[in-house]
């Protein structure tokens, strides 16, 4: 039954657009209690050292200031067992500093400046220990060990096996060896860290900048042994997160600690330089790929080994993140990796937009693209014979794909771009200033990381709807994604539905907003709770209207037997309800079936080869999303994420100084984000078959425009100038350097 | 950011005889875009401290202006980078100064930032604006620690100790006009020839420019382009907004019967202060620009001494230069 939609699929601003744009929205860091403290934590100088001695008498004698809490002061609190976060091997406080950055001391003082002072005047005896930078070198068993147990988080490498590839490299007409590498990128999102911490009777209140509010409910409530139920978090309006601000950290304990011993409300603020040295990052890859494929282009065996170079301390799976990318993207009966989640004095790996997927993309799409050239095979075909199909699914549990555009993203993303006309044989483009194409592909299962996800819906008598989602809105226009589903199911117009989002006292747990899961996970939940309310309005209003249920319909406010045009208006049913209708919805994750998102993008760049400077032109940026749900917040998620995927390309990069192992560049001048003068044309062009799983077929979107654009660009690089660049970002030195050197590849 | 005193003063007699008095102490506030981040950062060394006394020059109205004059043209040290994007008069007697103006930045630090803060900026190197790096020369230390360390921005001419860069696309253009610096002293008024203003970290390790502490930039003043004449600025970057050049060059040359009459060549991000080009220029007299291109270009860099990862910076400066002379060409 194809019903016409009426808000889904269509181009809507924000709901809270004007909000957000007009100053009136409240975030965290808009968030000014009376009698307020402001904290700030005491940074490790050194990426490697002992904390000797800790002197902060002269701290705590400074006018204003109000706590200073080492190590010592906060051994109490047991902060490892608390749910809801992730570090086993990160203190509250440290007493050996493992990268420049780490959390030594706190203090909370009347102001900023107060806090600041009173950092200098603690005075931290350091014995500065051996540090180790580099990931392979930290893997050496001479090296520095960074954890008791050394360098290799988790003590074993992440292992995949799938058939025989020694099997594989044998059918094999090419077997081809790379490696590649990938640097250390930050999220700088808009609004850097920052929390509110109040306890007032015995109840703590953390107003929070945070993509999922009810991890740190669990942990704080541990932390401080009180019940959840006097824990709230509030996150009403976020300014970014893409990973970051993810789960329970730190600065959101030594606040609520401060706030308690101080009797006062703490904030914490992270500045932009903090935000660079002493968050989580992408954590930098070193990547080794040997593939094996025969004449016809058919692959038949993928060999990896990863490093991921997890920094000072490590809490996700980095390096199977990034493997995950060479186990499905490609059918492959033969599959080796192992991934290598390394220690390094540098500050922690974690969730980025994809996680490891960009890095792992960066890496096999341009071995892909080595491989075509050595096959003489044209790119795309390369990918068309060799993408995963629908019944490929998970290939180690031979669970096959809920829906899969992949083949419809190549296919209409080279026509878009006019691939065929415009190919041309790598380095043959004339003059100076040289012009190339690329393309890549990604795939990804975040759509199907369906975490339990809850929602409810209250009808109000005057047929307008309050929402209550855990999922929090990051930017990203979740609360306008939920309301529209909401809209659409109710068949009421979009400005009649208000939603509350990610408070831990009036929404449920949905998970984090990350992995691109909030379409199909909160979306489903939203969907199935306007459809119980719906399913509540229409017994009342069949008695009204004599007729079964099974035959209404909503309609600009009134509800109508199907095909009549005598209804009832939804207020006169709401009248007769006994009491205000609620709805819930559960969603959880669907067997049978695995959900990924797909993509293929195109570049088209330019290459002066008299300066190195490389411009992209013009991107194709094809995604198979299920169906859209808002048209306008889909291509802003396009935008967005292929803006970022080209920095990553060509600008981006955390640098180190080796001899002290502190960060050069964190700051917004010296790392080099993409401006909006660097932004090429860019097309989204949306693929959608409707997906069996998610709400209307939708799939998720957030993260995958951020995998594509950086290999394409190397790719396009290479078709330009004839070099072949296998480590980004892809700037103004590698292009003068290797155009002076000539191709490797 | 630590306490400080501060003064808005009225006129540029004010402003010298604060100066005199607090000395050292004391730093000048025009647009701020440089200095208050600096403050803000607690960027402090042995021989470099946060200002006690703000002296805010943005109230002296006699520092802004642009105005033609008999022999060239003079702008006021007060007047915003945006005011010379902006005129007219500017875009068509001197469009590279134009073109120069209009990199600078972005169009917020265009509109607070300055001519004469332009100019007297403070350099980008990332181990004098380190916090942890206290040890740098040019704060008074006894180290630099580019040589041995990440050097892709550092300088590869005229390093001297301290492999700092200069970071104003405003100065590399001027320079290439032959412009000069007016500056007030607690003695009166000086001028002096843009070379001459500023210095190499041989003569002075502790900034950029001959500028006594009780000194402030009063004006620039541009003598009047010769006949047949046009230049042209060009800038590297990383980005194509808010970012500092690479490498940037500004030429200005006069043509007499298609050939190269008088030429003037000056590169940013190159040298610890505005590098003038004197032998290309040299190499450019009285040929046919493209005729010259390549042995201009190449004249342009010689001796020029990379450390272990900036030695592209001088294949870029070639690049650079020669899209220069093929524009004008």
């Amino acid at each position: 039954m194809a019903k016409e939609l009426l808000v889904v699929g269509k181009r809507h601003p924000k709901i809270d657009g004007s909000e957000r744009v007009s100053g009136q929205a409240t975030y965290a860091s808009d968030v000014y209690l009376p009698g307020m403290l402001y904290g700030k934590i005491l940074r490790s100088p050194h990426p490697h050292a002992k904390v000797v001695n800790i002197d902060v008498e002269k701290a705590k004698a400074l006018p204003g200031v109000k706590a200073v809490l080492t190590p010592k002061d906060i051994a109490d609190f047991s902060w490892y067992q608390a749910p809801g976060r992730g570090h086993n091997d990160m203190p509250l406080l440290t007493d050996i500093a493992r990268f420049a950055g780490d959390d030594v001391a706190v203090v909370a003082a009347v102001d900023e400046d107060r806090a600041e002072e009173a950092l200098d005047l603690i005075k931290v005896d350091y014995q500065p220990l051996p540090f180790v930078l580099d990931p392979e070198e930290a893997l050496k068993p001479e090296a520095p060990k960074i954890h008791p147990k050394g360098n290799l988080a988790g003590e074993k490498p992440a292992i995949l096996n799938r058939g025989n590839v020694e099997k594989g490299f044998q059918e094999a007409d090419l077997v081809y060896e790379g490696r590649y590498c990938t640097p250390m990128l930050q999220h700088v999102t808009a609004e850097p860290r920052v929390c509110v911490a109040r306890w007032n009777r015995g109840k703590l209140t953390v107003w929070d900048s945070l993509a999922y509010t009810f991890a740190p409910q669990a942990s704080l409530a541990h932390i401080f042994k009180i019940p959840m139920s006097k824990v709230r978090i509030i996150c009403d309006f976020m300014g970014g997160s893409f990973g970051d601000k993810n789960g329970t950290e730190r600065y959101h304990v030594l606040a609520a600690i401060l706030s308690m011993k101080t009797g006062h409300p703490v904030r914490i603020e992270f500045s932009r330089e903090e935000n660079f040295l002493a968050t989580t990052h992408r954590y930098p890859m070193v990547c080794y790929l040997k593939y094996g494929a025969r004449k016809d282009g058919t692959l038949t065996a993928i060999q990896a080994k990863v490093i991921a170079d997890m920094g000072a301390y490590c809490h996700l799976a980095g390096a199977f993140g990034i493997m995950e990318t060479m186990k499905g993207v490609y059918r492959c009966p033969n599959l080796k990796a192992e991934g290598y989640d390394v220690y390094t004095n540098k500050p922690e790996g974690g969730f980025m937009r994809c996680v490891g997927h960009p890095q792992g993309q960066v890496a096999q799409e341009i071995h892909m693209d080595i491989m075509a050239e050595k096959l003489s095979m044209d790119p795309v075909a390369f990918r068309l014979k060799n993408h995963a199909r629908l019944e490929d699914g998970d290939q180690d549990k031979k669970v096959p794909f809920s829906s899969n555009g992949m083949e419809e993203c190549i296919r209409k993303g080279a026509e878009a771009f006019g691939w065929a006309q415009k190919w041309q044989k790598p380095g043959s483009s004339p003059g100076p200033l040289k012009k190339g194409l690329g393309m890549a592909i990604h795939s990804c299962r975040h759509g199907a990381m369906v975490l339990p996800c809850a929602a409810m819906v209250k009808l109000n008598s005057d047929g307008t709807v309050n929402m209550y989602v855990g999922v929090a809105d990051i930017g990203g226009g979740q609360k306008s994604t939920m309301a529209m589903i909401a809209a659409e199911e109710l068949g009421i117009p979009l400005d009649a539905v208000s939603v509350t989002a990610a408070d831990t006292e009036a929404t449920l747990d949905s998970g984090s907003t990350g992995g691109s899961k909030q379409t199909i996970g909160s979306g489903t939940a939203v969907k199935l709770a306007a459809a119980d309310a719906k399913r509540q309005l229409f017994e009342i209003a069949a008695t009204e209207l004599k007729t079964g249920k099974e035959t209404l319909e909503i309609r600009g406010g009134k509800i109508y037997p199907q095909g009549s045009d005598k209804g009832i208006a939804m207020t006169d049913v709401l009248k007769k309800a006994p009491a205000t209708i609620t709805g819930r919805g559960t969603a959880s994750l669907p067997k049978g079936v695995v959900t990924y998102c797909f993509a293929a993008h195109f570049v088209e760049v330019e290459v002066d080869t008299l300066t190195g400077k490389v411009r992209v032109l013009k991107l194709i940026a094809a995604h198979d999303v299920g169906k859209t749900i808002n048209l306008l917040g889909a291509e802003n998620q396009v935008d967005g994420g292929a803006i970022q995927g080209m920095g990553f390309g060509l600008t981006e990069n955390m640098i180190f100084d080796k001899d002290t192992g502190l960060c050069l560049n964190p700051n917004l001048v010296d790392y080099k984000l993409f401006t909006m003068k660097d932004v090429p044309e860019i097309h989204p062009l949306f693929i959608e078959p409707i997906d069996p799983v998610g709400p209307f077929g939708a799939k998720g979107l957030g993260e995958p425009p951020y995998s594509v654009p950086a290999p394409a660009i190397a790719n396009a690089v290479y078709n330009a100038i004839g070099v072949r660049f296998t480590e980004l970002p892809i700037n103004i030195r590698s292009i003068l350097e290797g155009r002076n050197k000539g191709s490797k590849a | 950011m630590k306490p400080f005193d501060y003064y808005k003063v009225a006129s540029v007699a004010q402003a010298v005889s604060l100066l005199s008095k607090h000395q050292q102490k004391a730093a000048i506030l025009a647009g701020g875009s440089d200095l208050l981040g600096m403050m803000k950062d607690r960027l402090e060394g042995p021989k470099f401290k946060t200002p006690a006394f703000l002296i805010d020059i943005k109230g002296i109205k006699e520092l802004n202006y642009i105005k033609e004059q008999k022999n060239g043209l003079k702008i006021g040290a007060g007047t915003p980078l945006s005011e010379i994007v902006s005129s007219d008069l500017i875009a068509k007697k001197y469009p590279l100064l134009s073109q120069a103006a209009g990199q600078v930045g972005v169009p917020q630090i265009r509109n607070v930032g300055t001519l004469g803060g332009n100019l007297c900026q403070k350099p980008r190197c990332w181990y004098f604006r380190g916090k942890l790096f206290p040890d740098c020369f040019r704060k008074g230390g006894n180290n630099c620690y580019a040589p041995g360390g990440e050097n892709r921005y550092h300088a590869v001419f005229g390093a001297a100790n301290c492999y700092k860069v200069h970071p104003s696309d405003l100065a590399p253009a001027l320079m290439a006009l032959n412009a000069r610096v007016e500056i007030a002293t607690s003695k009166g008024n000086r001028m002096v020839p843009l070379e001459k203003f500023y210095v190499g970290p041989e003569k002075n390790i502790l900034g950029e420019t001959i500028l006594g502490p009780q000194e402030l930039v009063l004006a620039v003043e541009i003598p009047n382009p010769g006949a047949a004449s046009k230049g042209v600025f060009l800038k590297l970057k990383e980005r194509q907004s808010f970012d500092f050049a690479v490498v940037s060059v500004a030429v200005s040359l006069s043509l007499k019967n298609n050939a190269v009459d008088q030429a003037r060549i000056a590169f940013g991000g190159l040298a610890p202060f505005p590098l003038r080009a004197v032998k290309a220029e040299a190499a450019l007299k009285g040929k046919g620009i493209k005729d010259a291109i390549s042995v201009v270009c190449k004249e342009a860099t010689d001796g020029a001494q990379p450390l272990s990862h900036n030695s592209y910076k001088v294949d870029a400066a070639k690049g650079i230069l020669e899209e220069a002379l093929v524009s004008l060409a």
